[in-house]
């Protein structure tokens, strides 16, 4: 179940990419399972189809779901398609974000490696099929 | 649009119901009380008739008022309006829903009253009485649409609208142009409501035909308020002069008895005695002088000409209701039927008609035709004369018949009843004054036997008034010219005649009466504004009550004195100037600036309180034209 | 702004449109083209000449200066078959008080052609007021209802909401919202919406019209006008230093902490304000809604 808040800072398309891809890398929505319609989810969570649409196409952009023709969005087998480039690029954005909000909290820099080591074997626990893609 | 008015029949048909309902049971009354077009007191069936048109007239003001009033709110205004249909057919469909229920409240009733008398009492119910429904849907559609305009007009003087239903009601057009009279007003308020409805009402209000059509009526207004400042300022000055150092008080000049001998006030306001006397005095012979002392002063007597207040045939409106005779035993009573020229017998307490009463003797038949008609409408005098346009009759109750108490030439028209003075019985006609013996009877047409006929030594529509005394066996007569106007546009004369046993007349005093008040007092509507003055003497000359009224000879006639005209040119220019001045402190737009500065000129002072009451105080600051332009580069 | 394809003209389109009531100004010098399609939210404080805008696109106030197109034609004096494509919602949901929802439907009907009565019961049955009852016996909120149902029934291609949850409870402002989704869903429909509310533009614009005090300020997507806008927290500078700082829009001391709000400026910022003294700097992204509160409240704006 995806959760949406107006008045956050995230415009709410970016709320429910992230809350899919959450739920995917959880494994709350397996391989194959299929996610509510462009319409039903914008009914349920009160938002405009273009709002929905677009998120739908950010996560089939990443390949995390697909679009079969009348049956349905479902969830993808794990797959990249991205580029190195882009990735790498994605990488450096996340690691300074990370960097911008962590520098002033005061932590020396092996607690915060250890801090994301943590969070790396907690993911991997709950998603056996990720790893190293290389 | 046929489901607007289906809305708005439905939204308003308890209130009409109701409205219908009351106005049936007053007309039934009224009509059962035998005063509906009938045989009553005359004051009481005058008054009644006079109030209904005013009735008629609130109806539809107040609908109009009603039906709209909600739509003074922007959001209902917009639901009403914004829809795919052009905004004169969402009109139609309101405005004829109105109609149509306007026609069961007011002309229904009055149908279904005159139509039940008709069918149960007899026919002295005439052409005009059918006339009379038309005219009442008339007066109450105007009503309406003068509602309207109160209502969705946002000028703050829209109220003035307000002064042409009433002028529709004060005018006395003479027969059917009444109809055209109704068209021209109907035409103007509704041509001010088509105009300005439109999406935007305030728009719509400034633009330059709504803008015209409702500055007439307020500078009309204004013609009348500025003359009648002018009047007061004059007054006041009056009493504070003619008593030098002791203040009175406030009064209208005439009334103050100021007005010196020999001048036309003093004439037209003197008492009919006072007439004689004081012209004797002015001749101050020893033969005046012993006039004067037997002069017998309680017989004088006075006639004003009374132009046309006999009715006009199909006349649809209720103001001629002097046509019902009463017998002098009052069983009967006598009303004239416009349709057969006869008056009907009608049997006051069994209310029920009893055949026809002519010229020539009366008839128990339902069917008139054995019976000579008059010759054209008539009026009743108080004294039971029976007075048309030529002759003057008498109803003799014992032979059941007319006889003619005087016949005029064929080419005169007879514009007073007659008057008993002393031995004699006086008769004014527009040529001549008649002077018969008092046991006088007519034979029939043609000269009348007359002890005396006296031609009018003056035009006889300037006649102010003729007085006849009798002294010493022999008649004085005094004839007054001019008519009390501002414009002082007819010559004012006052002459004596002597007239002897034998019929012949000799002048004793043949005098010009100067005017009273100075020139800019007589003609403050004229400075006021000549052009508005010539228009309304105009169209009162057309329409307005019979004892106003001016010729268009009369008009061209006027010539005010040069100083009167200095003034007026001089207003006129101030009232541009200060127009000028107003136009630029409102920023109004250039071209109606243009419009607006010559109304004032035109229309003098008037013209600059249009403009005062009708330009809006705010109007946007100029903004560079260059941004206003910078459209398609954006 | 500019049409991209001429054969199909914008939605609106003004151009240096002002409109004055006496001498205060409702519109000054707008310029706006909204292209046809998707839910357009018109944002500004109060009197900022959102309604007067309205008002004028319809018809119903001539503007002072300027010019102003509704789907290609001059809003002056539009043609009756420009109307009947256009519905307009009004804020107060100011019905005539005596007629009954039947009677309404009677008459609107009877006026539009494209009359879509199966949408009209769906959208009436949300607020479940009974037809018969008139509209003076009618909540609040049955009457918004009644006013959206009766407006979209005519399926119009532009619609005009003129804050069409304001001063409604809680229940039927959802229910109002549900029916806007459903509204905005035909993809050759244009939704101008003025609103107050930041929840019903996050939920539901696809363009953001900001207009204060009758001038327009932004025109853009929600989430690129958002992205515009940083927060920064700054220790240890006095407010009177940074006034000279470049895109500043907002500035507040709380706790002798300095918050900015900054419009179109990059992270070096913060090296800007090292040196002007600050101790520590710290930047986030901002909400939406704050974004606009802060483009609204700017005195100068």
């Amino acid at each position: 179940m995806i959760e949406i808040v107006t008045g956050d800072s995230r415009p709410i398309f970016r709320q429910i990419v992230d809350g899919l891809r959450r739920q995917i890398a959880g494994g709350e929505l397996p391989p194959g399972s299929r996610l509510p319609s462009v319409r039903g989810l914008a009914q349920q969570l009160r938002i405009s189809l273009n709002t929905v649409a677009k998120a739908y196409a950010v996560l089939t952009n990443e390949g995390l779901i697909e679009s079969r023709d009348r049956v349905g969005v479902f969830v993808c087998e794990p797959r990249q398609i991205l580029s190195l480039e882009e990735r790498q690029r994605r990488l450096e954005e996340a690691v300074s974000q990370f960097v911008n909000s962590t520098y002033s909290l005061g932590f020396d820099d092996d607690e915060l490696i250890r801090q994301v080591e943590a969070g790396l074997e907690q993911y991997a626990a709950g998603h056996p099929n990720s790893g190293d893609p290389e | 649009m046929s489901q607007l008015l289906r809305q708005e029949i439905r939204r308003f048909r308890r209130f009409v119901a109701g409205s219908a309902a009351v106005h049936l049971v007053l007309l039934w009354s009224q009509a059962s009380l035998g005063s509906l077009y009938g045989p009553s007191s005359e004051t009481l069936n005058r008054g009644l008739l006079s109030f209904w048109p005013w009735a008629w007239l609130a109806t539809g003001i107040l609908f109009g008022i009603a039906q709209w009033r909600p739509y003074r709110r922007s959001e209902l205004w917009i639901f009403l309006l914004h829809r795919p249909l052009p905004p004169s057919r969402i009109l139609v469909g309101m405005g004829g829903a109105a109609v149509l229920l306007l026609a069961v409240a007011v002309p229904l009733p009055l149908w279904l009253v005159t139509w039940l008398t008709d069918l149960g009492a007899g026919s002295w119910i005439d052409t005009r009485h059918y006339g009379l429904v038309a005219w009442s849907l008339g007066v109450t559609v105007t009503g309406y649409l003068a509602g309207i305009v109160v209502t969705l007009t946002p000028h703050r003087s829209r109220f003035v609208i307000l002064l042409l239903p009433v002028l529709l009601l004060l005018q006395r057009a003479p027969g059917w142009w009444i109809l055209l009279v109704l068209g021209i007003v109907l035409t103007w308020i509704g041509a001010l409501v088509a105009a300005s409805f439109t999406p935007d009402l305030r728009a719509a209000a400034r633009a330059p035909l709504p803008l015209a059509l409702l500055a007439v009526p307020i500078q009309y207004l204004a013609l009348f308020g500025l003359g009648f400042l002018l009047l007061l300022g004059y007054s006041v000055g009056v009493v504070v002069q003619e008593h030098g150092f002791h203040w009175k008080g406030l009064a209208v000049h005439a009334w103050n008895d100021y007005f010196p001998e020999g001048t036309y006030d003093r004439s037209f306001y003197a008492s009919r005695s006072e007439v004689l006397t004081s012209a004797l005095r002015t001749v101050d012979t020893e033969h005046s002088s012993d006039l004067l002392a037997s002069l017998d002063r309680d017989s004088v007597v006075e006639l004003r000409p009374q132009w046309l207040t006999a009715a006009r045939r199909h006349r649809p409106l209720p103001h001629d209701v002097r046509q019902t005779l009463w017998e002098p035993t009052g069983t009967y009573a006598y009303r004239f039927s416009h349709d057969q020229l006869r008056f009907e017998r009608w049997h006051r307490e069994q209310q029920t008609a009893r055949g026809w009463l002519g010229v020539s003797g009366s008839t128990e038949s339902s069917d008139p035709s054995t019976i000579e008609p008059f010759e054209g409408v008539l009026r009743v005098t108080s004294d039971h004369q029976v007075v048309t346009a030529r002759r003057i009759y008498r109803y003799d109750s014992e032979r059941d018949r007319f006889e003619v108490r005087f016949a005029g030439r064929p080419d005169e028209l007879v514009i007073t009843p007659a008057v008993r003075a002393g031995d004699r019985i006086a008769v004014l006609t527009d040529q001549r004054l008649y002077l018969l013996d008092a046991d006088h009877r007519e034979s029939g047409q043609g000269d009348p036997d007359s002890s005396a006929a006296i031609e009018l030594p003056g035009v006889a529509r300037n006649l102010l008034r003729v007085v006849v005394g009798a002294s010493d066996r022999r008649q004085i007569v005094a004839f007054t010219f001019g008519v009390l106007s501002e414009r002082d546009h007819l010559e004012a004369r006052e002459l004596l005649l002597e007239v002897d046993q034998d019929g012949r007349s000799t002048v004793l005093l043949d005098r010009e009466l100067g005017q009273g008040p100075p020139a800019w007092a007589r003609h403050r509507r004229f400075i006021v504004s000549p052009v508005l003055l010539t228009l309304h003497d105009l169209a009162w000359s057309a329409v307005g009550p019979e004892d106003q009224r001016l010729t268009w000879r009369d008009l061209r006639g006027s010539k005010p004195p040069s100083s009167v005209l200095g003034l007026a040119t001089l207003a006129a220019l101030l009232a541009a100037t200060a127009t000028a001045w107003l136009t630029r402190r409102r920023q109004v737009p250039r071209r109606q600036r243009g419009w607006w500065i010559a109304a004032g000129f035109l229309t003098g002072w008037p013209g600059f309180i249009s403009c005062l009451l009708l330009m809006p105080r705010g109007q946007p600051p100029r903004g560079d034209p260059a941004s206003s332009r910078a459209l398609d580069t954006g | 702004m500019t049409p991209s394809d001429l054969s199909v003209p914008n939605a609106v389109e003004t151009a240096a449109l002002s409109h004055w009531y006496g001498d205060q100004p409702a519109l000054q010098d707008l310029t706006l083209g909204i292209s046809q399609g998707g839910v357009h939210a018109i944002v500004g404080r109060n009197g900022s000449g959102k309604t007067t805008l309205l008002r004028i696109l319809t018809g119903f106030v001539q503007p002072s200066r300027g010019r102003c197109q509704l789907l290609g034609e001059d809003c002056r004096k539009l043609p009756a078959a420009v109307r009947g494509r256009v519905a307009l919602v009004s804020d107060e949901h100011a019905l005539p008080p005596w007629l009954s929802a039947e009677q309404l439907v009677g008459l609107q009907r009877a006026s539009y052609p494209t009359w879509d009565q199966t949408l009209f019961d769906q959208i009436v049955d949300l607020f479940s007021s009974s037809p018969t009852q008139r509209v003076d016996q009618l909540s609040r909120g049955e009457r918004a209802g009644l006013c959206l149902a009766l407006a979209l029934a005519t399926r119009p291609q532009i619609l005009l909401l003129d804050e069409p949850t304001l001063g409604l409870d809680v229940v039927a402002s959802r229910a109002i919202l549900e029916v806007l989704l459903l509204a905005s869903e035909p993809p050759d429909r244009t939704v101008i919406l003025c609103t107050h509310q930041m929840d019903e533009v996050e939920r539901l614009a696809d363009q953001l019209i900001i207009l204060n005090r009758g001038r327009l300020v932004a025109a853009s997507e929600p989430e690129a006008f958002r992205d515009r806008f940083s927060s920064w927290v700054a220790e240890g500078i006095p407010a009177s230093s940074v006034g000279s700082v470049e895109g500043l829009v907002r500035c507040r001391t709380i706790d002798d902490q300095l918050h900015l709000v900054t419009v179109d400026r990059d992270p070096n910022l913060v090296e800007e304000l090292r040196g002007l003294g600050a101790t520590r700097v710290t930047r986030s992204a901002l909400s939406l809604d704050r974004a606009i509160e802060a483009v609204l409240s700017q005195p100068g704006a």
